[in-house]
């Protein structure tokens, strides 16, 4: 088996020891990671760790789905064996060295932490420096968990977890080509990962197949009671629903709205060829619009921004902002620009979408679109190409994504084609979990740099 | 001629206003004025008294009112004056979509936020 692109499922299946797999992810994470800068620490006993889930292995124990299998976590995730910067070099910040929750539960299911994947500071953008695009080092990631994207894609391990405010996880993992899924809000606990904006923010994995995002929810959702935001629902059996589901007669909407007509037209082709594939397998395709997506962009800011000031209030007062870096500084300050008032309507305005959304399922199972209206853009740009022009970066990058922030809805991210440069484009998908789209082209192609 | 003539028509309460400003021209200039030189009183130096109030910040003089500052006191941050300018052109186009947002009549809808004591 070649190892350096192997999913979890493949691990599990070709039984290789976790020290087999270990070992290989260290070489390339040392082979690799200077020029990709993906990780800002590995685990210092990470071969003990798998000596000890092999040993038990041959005594006839499994801790759980996950067992010898290296994941990477964000650096927004408290964990107790490996410091916590949540991306700043800030004086006097510290966080607890104590395991997230979702920490907690991948180690209870035999994960092994390998190490912290960089985020932009505070998951508070879509550049995540210094970490760069495996596709091309020229390029961002994305952001904010762009660690968690680019050693995914890289193969410096099989999956990592990132966290999803307006697109944190969908954005990078549309950017470097992998699988990336924001679930629910409430599904999996966000006890012990650093804040953000508290009614949006999500955990999630990024993983090379949607297999083993299925694998790794399976692992993650659930109840805590730590989390107050956390749903009780009950878990559904994520991996067998894998194997049922069809999309022959498959109801699927398009809003042709905001999600189309200012893309790059590459980005554009390789959706609707993914949406002409869903028809051909027999799909039913109906185009609908949103009108009161034009408000989403003021809401989730004034929620956003409000969330991360209310969040950094004592740094605020006391000056300590200055320490940011300059985007993520600016960012927390305009946060004491929005009124209490502006911040209830945009709450308001959730519940608008919510049922305009509802009414789009009452007649569809899923939604489809792009994830990203660009590919990975050059480190440096401020402005990318869109359809009718110029496009603020940093606007671009989260124009498609934070909708199913503002909405709570689920939504993943599909490597579904390239652009003639090479370059990564995601097809999103809202609602139910959807499991059997893994392109065939992504399945032989790699990153350039990995 | 009054000595003294004070105009605060366009104030919204000017009433109130002129009481207060009277109130704080006779706690804070009166002193001043007494000191200055006139017929029959050569120029001296102001009584330490008086240069002791003068050396405080309006706002805390006898009589003065304090002048709420935006940033630090309604805003609630400490932002250098040149500083404010890059911040509010920043704001410039995330104010703009606030402001759209604010279009919308959503007297009916209760927002998202449940309080469960």
């Amino acid at each position: 088996m070649n190892l350096d692109f192997a999913t979890i499922t493949d691990l599990t299946a070709g039984r290789v020891s976790a020290v087999t797999i270990t070992e290989h992810l260290l070489d390339r994470i040392r082979r690799l990671d200077p020029s990709l800068h993906s990780f800002i620490c590995l685990v210092p006993d990470a071969l003990d760790q798998a000596r000890r889930a092999d040993a038990e292995t041959r005594a006839g124990r499994s801790r759980g789905l996950l067992h010898g299998i290296p994941i990477g976590i964000k650096d927004n995730y408290l964990t107790a064996d490996m410091a916590t910067t949540a991306g700043t070099t800030a004086p006097g910040v510290a966080f607890p060295h104590t395991d997230s929750a979702v920490a907690g539960r991948l180690r209870a299911a035999g994960a092994m932490l390998i190490g912290k994947t960089r985020t932009h500071e505070y998951a508070w953008g879509t550049v995540t420096p210094p970490v760069r695009n495996p596709w091309d080092v020229s390029r961002i990631p994305g952001g904010s968990s762009g660690g968690s994207g680019a050693a995914a894609a890289a193969g410096l391990c099989p999956a990592s977890m990132g966290s999803d405010t307006g697109g944190s996880i969908r954005i990078p993992a549309s950017l470097c080509g992998t699988v990336g899924l924001k679930p629910t809000f409430g599904r999996i606990s966000r006890n012990g990962i650093v804040p953000h904006s508290w009614s949006l923010d999500r955990a999630g994995p990024l993983t090379r197949s949607v297999a083993d995002a299925a694998l790794l929810l399976q692992v993650l959702a659930g109840e805590d009671s730590t989390d107050p935001s956390c749903s009780a629902a009950p878990v559904p059996n994520y991996r067998a629903a894998l194997n049922e589901l069809s999309v022959a007669g498959l109801r699927v909407a398009v809003i042709r709205n905001h999600f189309f007509g200012r893309n790059h037209p590459d980005v554009d082709a390789a959706v609707e060829t993914a949406i002409a594939w869903f028809g051909g397998q027999g799909a039913v395709i109906r185009d609908v619009t949103l009108p009161n997506l034009e408000y989403g962009l003021g809401a989730i800011d004034a929620i956003e921004l409000a969330s991360s000031a209310a969040y950094h209030d004592v740094a605020l007062r006391s000056g300590r902002t200055c320490h940011f870096t300059d985007d993520v500084r600016l960012l927390v300050e305009m946060g004491r620009l929005v009124t209490g008032a502006d911040l209830i309507k945009a709450e308001q305005f959730r519940q608008v979408l919510k049922q305009d959304v509802a009414r789009v399922f009452a007649e569809a199972d899923i939604i489809l679109g792009p994830t990203e209206p660009v590919t990975a853009p050059r480190i440096g740009e401020t402005h990318v190409a869109v359809a009718d022009g110029e496009e603020s970066a940093l606007a671009a990058t989260w124009r498609l994504t934070y909708p199913y922030n503002l909405t709570g809805l689920p939504a993943i991210t599909l490597p579904c084609g390239f652009d003639p440069a090479g370059l990564p484009i995601g097809l999103q998908v809202a609602a139910a979990p959807f499991a059997e789209l893994i392109l065939h082209d992504w399945k032989d192609r790699h990153p350039a740099n990995a | 001629m009054p000595a003294v003539d004070l105009r605060v028509d366009e104030h919204p309460y000017p009433v109130t206003e002129l009481r207060r400003v009277w109130t704080a021209f006779q706690a804070q200039t009166m002193p001043f004025l007494q000191g200055m030189p006139r017929k029959g009183q050569p120029p001296q130096p102001s009584p330490e008294a008086v240069v002791a109030l003068l050396l405080l910040p309006p706002a805390e003089r006898p009589g003065g009112a304090p002048s709420p500052d935006l940033w630090t006191d309604v805003l609630g941050i400490d932002v250098p004056p040149q500083r404010r300018a890059e911040l509010l052109a920043a704001f410039s186009t995330i104010g703009a979509e606030i402001r759209r947002l604010r279009g919308l009549d959503l007297t009916d809808i209760h927002p998202a936020v449940v309080f469960r004591p």
